[in-house]
C-alpha cells in the first residue's frame, strides 16, 4: 500500500489543459485527438460531416483523462494501445450522450458552436448518435470485458434519464439526488475507472468522482459559473432535482415553488437555490473526502487520482 | 446378565505390547525434526490468528462507526419530533425525516463498504506474508528461451 496522498488545493490546475499537463497526459490527449480524426476519415462519407462537427469542438476529454489516470494509478507500465482504444471508446459514447442530451434539452449551442441537430437537422443528428455507438462496439469487438462495461454504461445512462424525467418537479430529497447522480454521471466515471484499472478496484472511486462532478456542475449552474458550461435556468424551468434544489426544497414553501412550473415563481426559487449553496458545498466536500480515501486505499499510486478529485471539486467555485 | 452379550474379561484387556510402546530415542530425534517442521506451522497459525484478530477489530470499528452514524440519525429524529409540534414544521417533517433516515442508511452502507475494503487489504497483506513462508526458487533467468522445437 502506498503512502496516503493528501490534496494540494493551492497547486490546482486552472483549466482542462493544465489538468492534462499536471497529470502528464498532454501527449496522450494529442494522440487521442489524432485517433479520433483518423477514425472519422475511415467512416462512411455520409457521416463524416456531422462527425467532424461533433468532435471538432473544444472537448474537455475529462473521461479519457480518468481512464488514463486510473490505469497509471494501478499499473507500472506506460499507457499503451489497449488503454488508448478504451479511452477513445469512452469519448465516443460520451459524445453520443451529448447529442441525445442536446436534442432532449433543445439546446442550440454546445462548446460555443451550434449543436449537431441545429446544424444538420434532427434525423442526421439521431442517426449520427446511433452510428457512433455502432462504431464504438466495432472498435472493441475483440474485447468482451470492454463490451460488457460499455453495455452496462449505455443501459444505466438510459435508465437514469428516464428516472430523472419521471421524478421531475417532485419534492424529493438529497438521497434521491444522490441516486440520480450515481446512475447518471457516476456510472460514466465508474466505467472509466474500470476501463482504466482493468478491474473493479477503482469502481467506487469512479462513482464518487462522477457524483462529485455532477454535484459541482449543479452548484456551478446555480452560481452562473462557466467552468462546466451549464445553465441553471434550464434546470429550474424543467424542475430538475439538482443538489442545491434537493437541499432547498426541504423547506415546504420552496418545495411548493419547485413543483409550480409558473414563470413568476422562478426568481424566488433561484434565490432559494442560492441560499442552499453553502450546504451543497459542505456535501461536496464530504463526497470529495470519500473519493480521496477510496483512491488512497485502492491505488498503488493515488497522486493522479487525488489531482482529479481536487480539480473536480474546484469546478463548483469557478 | 443376559446371555449372548460379549463381555470382555481381564484377559481380553491386554497391556500394550512392545510394538505399541513409544520408542523414546526415536521420539527425541523426531522432536528435532518436528521442531523444524513446526516453526512454519506456528507462523501459519499466527497468521491465521492475526486474521482472526483483524476481523474482530474490523467488526468493532464498523460497530463503532455505525453506532455513531445511527445515533446521530436518532438525535436528528428527536429534534424533528420536537419541532414538528410547531405548525410550520408539520408539513415538511415527514419528508425531511425520511430523507435524513435514507442519508443515514447510505452513510452506514458506505461505512460498511469502506471497512470491508480496509479489511480486505489487511487480509491481503497477511496472505502475502503467508506466501513468503514457502521458500521460492530464485529465478535468475531473464531471457526466455524456447525449450522445445516448433513443429514444422
Amino acid at each position: 500500500m502506498s503512502a496516503v496522498v493528501q490534496s494540494a488545493e493551492e497547486d490546482l490546475p486552472s483549466n482542462q489543459e493544465s489538468l492534462a499537463a499536471a497529470l502528464g497526459l498532454e501527449l496522450e490527449l494529442k494522440r487521442l485527438q489524432q485517433s479520433i480524426a483518423a477514425w472519422i476519415d475511415g467512416c462512411s462519407k455520409e457521416m463524416r460531416g456531422s462527425l467532424k462537427w461533433q468532435f471538432n469542438g473544444s472537448a474537455k476529454y475529462f473521461r479519457p483523462v480518468t481512464v488514463f489516470s486510473c490505469f497509471r494509478a494501478t499499473h507500472d507500465g506506460d499507457i499503451g494501445e489497449e488503454q488508448r482504444a478504451r479511452a477513445l471508446v469512452v469519448e465516443l459514447i460520451h459524445n453520443m450522450t451529448l447529442i441525445v442530451d442536446d436534442i432532449l434539452d433543445q439546446s442550440k449551442y454546445r462548446r460555443n458552436a451550434l449543436t449537431l441537430h441545429y446544424r444538420f437537422g434532427m434525423l442526421p443528428a439521431l442517426m449520427t448518435s446511433g452510428y457512433i455507438v455502432s462504431e464504438a462496439y466495432r472498435k472493441v469487438r475483440a474485447r468482451p470485458e470492454v463490451i460488457e462495461l460499455i453495455s452496462e454504461l449505455i443501459g444505466r445512462l438510459g435508465a437514469a434519464e428516464c428516472l430523472q424525467w419521471r421524478l421531475r418537479s417532485r419534492p424529493l430529497g438529497i438521497e434521491d439526488w444522490r441516486q440520480i447522480a450515481t446512475e447518471d454521471t457516476g456510472s460514466m466515471f465508474e466505467v472509466c475507472a474500470c476501463l482504466g484499472s482493468g478491474d473493479e478496484r477503482l469502481r467506487k472511486f469512479g462513482q464518487l468522482l462522477g457524483v462529485l462532478y455532477h454535484g459541482c456542475d449543479d452548484v456551478a449552474d446555480v452560481r452562473g459559473a462557466t467552468g462546466l458550461g451549464g445553465g441553471g435556468a434550464d434546470d429550474i424551468r424543467d424542475g430538475i432535482l439538482t443538489l442545491p434544489a434537493s437541499i432547498a426544497i426541504r423547506n415546504p414553501r420552496v418545495a411548493a415553488l419547485f413543483c409550480d412550473s409558473a414563470e413568476r415563481t422562478r426568481d424566488e426559487l433561484a434565490a432559494a437555490l442560492q441560499a442552499a449553496l453553502p450546504e451543497a458545498e459542505r456535501m461536496l466536500d464530504k463526497i470529495a473526502a470519500q473519493a480521496r480515501r477510496e483512491a488512497n486505499e485502492n491505488a498503488a499510486d493515488a497522486r493522479g487520482l487525488i489531482t482529479l478529485v481536487d480539480y473536480t471539486r474546484s469546478l463548483s467555485r469557478r | 446378565m443376559p446371555s449372548g452379550v460379549d463381555v470382555k474379561t481381564n484377559q481380553d484387556v491386554r497391556p500394550r505390547d512392545a510394538a505399541g510402546q513409544p520408542n523414546l530415542a526415536k521420539l527425541r530425534d523426531d522432536g528435532k525434526a518436528d521442531a523444524a517442521a513446526a516453526e512454519p506451522m506456528f507462523a501459519i497459525a499466527s497468521v491465521l490468528a492475526g486474521a482472526y484478530w483483524q476481523c474482530g477489530v474490523s467488526g468493532l470499528r464498523l460497530g463503532l462507526a455505525t453506532t455513531r452514524i445511527l445515533a446521530q440519525g436518532q438525535l436528528k429524529l428527536l429534534e424533528y419530533a420536537r419541532s414538528s409540534a410547531l405548525p410550520e414544521f408539520r408539513d415538511q417533517a415527514l419528508r425531511v425525516v425520511v430523507d435524513d433516515a435514507r442519508l443515514c442508511l447510505r452513510d452506514v452502507a458506505d461505512a460498511a463498504f469502506e471497512e470491508l475494503g480496509r479489511l480486505r487489504s489487511e487480509l491481503t497483506a497477511l496472505q502475502d506474508s503467508a506466501r513468503e513462508l514457502v521458500p521460492g526458487r530464485e529465478d535468475t533467468e531473464t531471457a526466455y528461451q524456447r525449450r522445445w522445437k516448433v513443429k514444422p
